[in-house]
């Protein structure tokens, strides 16, 4: 194929050689040809050429719309999925800054609507409570520890938010929580006696307990006899091994009406308040749970305790421990 | 310019370079002006074909992607298809075609000189005009846009082996009428 005419045409017009005369005198028409298209010459284009020399530089500026879309695709889906993960976070939770956010820019409810929701659930909840009482008291009582839980939820946006808005709300809380305690104390009317009666014994007995060289045996039992939260029994947390209390101090709350009971070991080295003295509603709900609960308490915590509703569990236990006073 | 260069040229223009836009003008204008004369044997037509190529190039440019072809192919793809639309245009405008017009020649030409010019202008045309239109392509992408066998035969979408042996018979065809014609003067 290399010696073709055509191909050793085209290599002398590329500026090689060949001996063929017939290659050669193409060769020259094709000179000829060139020259006369080229004798005619070329407009300069002037004009054409500023048109398009200024045309790119222009297009250079203007990006394409179309390259911002990915982009805002991207950023509108993390947004979308931010909202959806973050769009139910409480105060103290890692998203809720994150929610506070999404809120403001309304790609998010805002923690005064969702508390305003919250409560106008309860509203409606505490509201079948009362009417059904009478009737269905267990129903009723589980609706109003139900209704609790969610005012708690509802008092800790409300409590982050901080503006008069909230403050009326918190006030609306208060009514609904005083509501609610007052359906629960209605259709368990031994509880506060109860209540009552062990803050009287632990006051005579403290002294006993707190004697006793080690703290965690009564731990132990307060544990077997099915309270389910001896831990948290002040009687039972004196666990330090060392820990010898001569006298155990039973402090009553501010209040002096049995609320916020500690007992607490005062000699030096005593150390009766175990590791769960900090954490206020573990330490209430061991004054007001364990064995002295009676049986219909006692179902109601096991069965909170299997169903996994802790939170419903301690709002139970906060009521059971405030309910003397309502009582009173 | 090589194609690597051609290349980075290409795509500083695409950019918005200015320098790189005037260098590609610069470069391929009176090779498209050429391509068009050829093809159009006429003057006038031939510059709006140019001017209408480096229109669409604008437009277009953003879009392109260096593939096979290359910026030449893809540069003078666009300037057949402008030549086939200023043909259909022309030839309702016009009814007969006077061949090539020679340029306005130096202030300093004398009247024979521009008598030969246009002698020569016309037998150019009536000889190209004798030829087939893939034998006029090869001929204006050849020698009026000084592309090479292989970057024809990317223009035209044919094999380098075909595009020679068009380009060798046109000539020949060229040369024969060539010989006729001084042979009958």
């Amino acid at each position: 194929m290399r010696n073709a005419p055509e191909d050793a045409l085209d290599r002398v017009l590329s500026g090689g050689d060949d001996a063929d005369p017939l290659v050669n005198d193409l060769a020259v028409v094709a000179g000829d040809l060139k020259a006369m298209i080229n004798e005619h010459g070329s407009p300069s284009g002037s004009h054409e050429r500023v048109v398009f020399v200024q045309g790119m530089g222009a297009q250079g500026h203007s990006p394409s719309p179309w390259r911002f879309v990915g982009p805002a695709a991207v950023v509108v889906s993390l947004l979308a999925l931010l909202g959806f993960v973050s769009h139910s976070a409480i105060p103290g939770q890692a998203l809720y800054p994150v929610r506070r956010i999404m809120s403001s820019i309304g790609l998010a409810e805002s923690p005064l609507h969702e508390a305003d929701r919250r409560i106008g659930s309860v509203e409606a909840a505490v509201q079948t409570a009362e009417e059904v009482e009478a009737d269905w008291p267990s129903e009723a009582d589980d609706l109003a520890v139900r209704g609790i839980t969610g005012l708690s939820l509802a008092r800790e946006l409300l409590e982050d938010v901080g503006s008069p808005q909230a403050s009326t709300r918190l006030e609306q809380i208060e009514g609904l929580e005083a509501r609610a305690k007052g359906v629960i104390v209605r259709v368990n009317p031994d509880v506060g006696d109860k209540e009552e009666k062990k803050i009287k014994a632990k006051k005579h007995t403290g002294a006993k307990s707190s004697d006793k060289k080690n703290g965690s045996e009564d731990a132990n039992k307060d544990a077997q006899k099915g309270s389910g939260n001896g831990a948290g029994d002040p009687e039972a947390s004196g666990n330090e091994p060392d820990a010898t209390p001569n006298e155990g101090q039973h402090d009553e709350g501010p209040d002096g009406n049995g609320q916020g009971v500690d007992v607490q070991g005062d000699q030096p080295g005593a150390n009766v308040q175990g590791n769960n003295v900090n954490d206020d509603t573990s330490r209430r709900s061991g004054s007001s749970g364990g064995d002295q609960r009676d049986g219909s308490v006692h179902d109601r915590r096991q069965r909170s305790d299997s169903e996994g509703q802790g939170a419903v569990r301690r709002v139970l236990q906060k009521v059971l421990r405030k309910k003397g006073p309502d009582k009173n | 310019m090589e194609t690597r260069d051609l290349k980075r040229v290409v795509q500083k223009a695409t950019k918005g370079d200015e320098g790189a836009a005037a260098t590609l003008f610069d470069l391929y204008y009176p090779r498209v002006y050429r391509y068009a004369l050829v093809k159009l044997r006429h003057q006038a037509d031939a510059e709006d074909v140019a001017a209408e190529t480096f229109a669409k190039v604008l437009r277009e440019l953003k879009r392109f992607k260096w593939q096979g072809g290359g910026f030449e192919a893809w540069l003078f793809r666009i300037a057949s298809n402008v030549v086939v639309d200023q043909q259909r245009r022309s030839s309702r405008e016009r009814v007969v075609d006077t061949g090539v017009e020679p340029a306005r020649g130096p202030d300093d030409e004398t009247p024979e000189q521009i008598a030969v010019d246009r002698e020569r202008a016309k037998r150019l045309g009536a000889m190209v005009e004798q030829l087939s239109d893939d034998q006029r392509d090869v001929i204006a992408l050849r020698f009026g846009a000084g592309l090479t066998s292989q970057e024809t035969a990317r223009v035209m979408d044919r094999k380098p082996n075909a595009i020679r042996q068009l380009q060798f018979r046109a000539l020949a065809t060229l040369r024969d009428r060539t010989d006729e014609s001084e042979r009958l003067s």
